[in-house]
């Protein structure tokens, strides 16, 4: 049933003395969805999600899981949530499987459903083949995995996944986010990173979030729409002028790089296939013309910086 | 249910601990020199008359009496990691955000340690047993002092158990612990006696530890000390659970 609410947080404010780290943050997720949550480092993300996992009390504010008020019925609430910090939770001395097995036990996971849940996750996370070690003896790579299989041991409603890839070497990454998209086919997942490819590659909607406000909040394809807000690179073996240039349709501004190739900045409008016709009539010569995709890391700092002023005087 | 899975959990991790067996080596060892100092003593000077103080008492009851107050010293060590390490490690995320609720939480550390604390009373009962083979016991007076004996015992690991949930260092939960047990088990008997006020005096008299231990080694159980102790472990337990649900306001 996609499209109920599963979390639903309102107005959360938390303050550590006199630093605001969360103003005023509303956010919902859906069933079966992938939630990005980005921002930069100490913007607020991990505090929102200890919030949200119960680990840590808002100064204001109100966190729903499931339909359950998560202070006035924790117990409920917690069930349907799974949850992987920052630094996985894990006790070095047992083994993965002793560990799995714990988890299960404080999930609520009756005794003979325990040995299939925890066989389940191990399947998932591949761990089958380091059921037996110590967790502490495992590489960083694997401890994550023992994190996110702790997290889905109850097949909770809700995983939240704080940083999953951090310290992990590319081949995990890939693995790691294999898991969460399909995570995301039968949990709703939020996920918090300030890894920005990783969630083009996993996520459906994304907020992003600076200096504890929204910053914003947009689904995956709006936030590529913003991406092709680019322009585009022409080389012109016969160029005219710049001022030329900047009287065509939906052409902002023509930057010159060199003699032959020009930079050009475009509103919405800019129609490249009635442009290259144009090119063709004039004799320009055109032999290039590349569109200049606005990379995600570009709209994160331009949503990240513009914002800063107006925060800078709200805290 | 739950309670008992974390109460597992805990008494499995005392057992994986070098410290835990250091401890119960060490006190073996000192329980063991008591015992021969004990008897040595009373084979140069034993019961002359049926007034005189017996075996039981003068042997078994002092063991017991000294074991439960190496505690102050044990408790504290015993006690330090079971909060703190999980603070410090982040593994208290586990617990705080599984569907649990916190008086589980911390009935279920305290218990697993109970029955790790339990365990260690097994040294003194099987020392002082040893006698049985030589002389008879008074049950009575034995059955008495080993209560008393675990009351005192529980006492001091509940304390610690409080004192390793305000910090997320051991050795700042070690050393709070100690301070807890000295006030309450000495220091208020100390103030007390310098009280000039009679209502303050018995108030503080009352608090003491110690003053409520000394009869169960004299064979008596009054209800009055067995309240006292099960009052001051519930209240340590309910002040660990408030500090727990405080813990997420602050940090």
């Amino acid at each position: 049933m996609t499209g109920e609410t599963l979390i639903q947080v309102e107005h959360l404010y938390r303050d550590y003395g006199n630093l605001h780290a969360l103003q005023d943050i509303n956010l919902t997720l859906n069933r079966g969805e992938v939630l990005g949550f980005l921002g930069p480092n100490g913007a607020g993300k991990s505090t929102t999600m200890q919030i949200i996992s119960g680990n840590l009390a808002p100064t204001s504010g109100h966190v729903s899981i499931n339909g359950h008020d998560l202070i006035d019925q924790p117990l409920q609430a917690k069930a349907a949530l799974g949850y992987l910090p920052e630094q996985p939770p894990l006790y070095k001395e047992l083994t993965v499987y002793e560990y799995l097995a714990y988890c299960a036990q404080l999930n609520r996971i009756p005794r003979h459903k325990a040995v299939a849940a925890i066989d389940r996750a191990c399947q998932r996370c591949g761990l089958v083949d380091v059921r037996k070690r110590l967790i502490g003896n495992l590489s960083k790579g694997y401890q994550q995995r023992v994190g996110i299989a702790q997290a889905i041991i109850h097949t909770p409603d809700i995983v939240i996944l704080d940083e999953p890839t951090v310290g992990l070497d590319p081949i995990q990454i890939i693995e790691i986010r294999a898991l969460i998209r399909e995570l995301g086919t039968d949990h709703s997942v939020i996920l918090s990173t300030h890894i920005l490819p990783e969630v083009q590659s996993t996520c459906d909607r994304v907020v992003i979030i600076n200096q504890g406000q929204i910053a914003l909040e947009d689904s995956l394809a709006g936030l590529d729409a913003r991406l092709h807000q680019g322009g585009y690179q022409v080389a012109l073996a016969n160029p005219p002028g710049t001022s030329d240039l900047e009287t065509f349709t939906g052409i902002s501004k023509a930057e010159p790089i060199d003699d032959t190739r020009f930079m050009l900045q475009c509103e919405d409008d800019f129609n490249p296939a009635a442009f290259t016709e144009t090119a063709v009539q004039r004799g320009w010569q055109l032999t290039e013309l590349v569109p200049l995709n606005r990379s995600l890391e570009q709209v994160f700092i331009d949503i990240t910086c513009n914002d800063s002023p107006q925060a800078g005087t709200a805290a | 249910m739950m309670v008992l899975s974390i109460a597992l959990r805990e008494f499995r991790n005392m057992l994986n601990s070098l410290l835990s067996w250091i401890v119960l080596s060490g006190l073996s060892l000192i329980i063991f020199l008591i015992l021969v100092a004990l008897v040595k003593a009373y084979l140069e000077n034993p019961a002359s008359s049926l007034e005189s103080p017996g075996v039981t008492s003068t042997i078994v009851a002092t063991i017991f009496y000294f074991s439960a107050y190496l505690f102050i010293l044990i408790a504290p060590m015993l006690t330090m990691r079971s909060f703190s390490t999980e603070f410090k490690n982040g593994t208290s995320q586990l617990l705080f955000s599984a569907p649990v609720s916190m008086t589980e939480i911390v009935l279920g550390k305290c218990l697993g340690l109970y029955l790790f604390t339990l365990l260690i009373g097994i040294l003194p009962v099987l020392i002082t047993l040893s006698l049985v083979f030589g002389t008879d016991l008074d049950n009575g007076l034995y059955l008495s002092s080993l209560l008393g004996f675990i009351l005192v015992t529980f006492t001091f690991m509940t304390i610690g158990v409080f004192a390793s949930a305000l910090t997320d260092h051991i050795g700042i939960a070690a050393l709070g612990g100690l301070g807890i047990i000295l006030v309450l088990f000495w220091l208020v008997e100390l103030v007390a006696s310098l009280v000039k006020v009679e209502f303050l005096a018995n108030a503080l008299q009352y608090l003491s530890i110690s003053g409520h231990a000394a009869p169960f080694y004299n064979g008596q159980v009054n209800s009055n000390d067995v309240v006292f102790f099960i009052l001051t472990i519930t209240t340590f337990i309910v002040l660990t659970i408030r500090r727990l649900d405080s813990y997420r306001l602050q940090h």
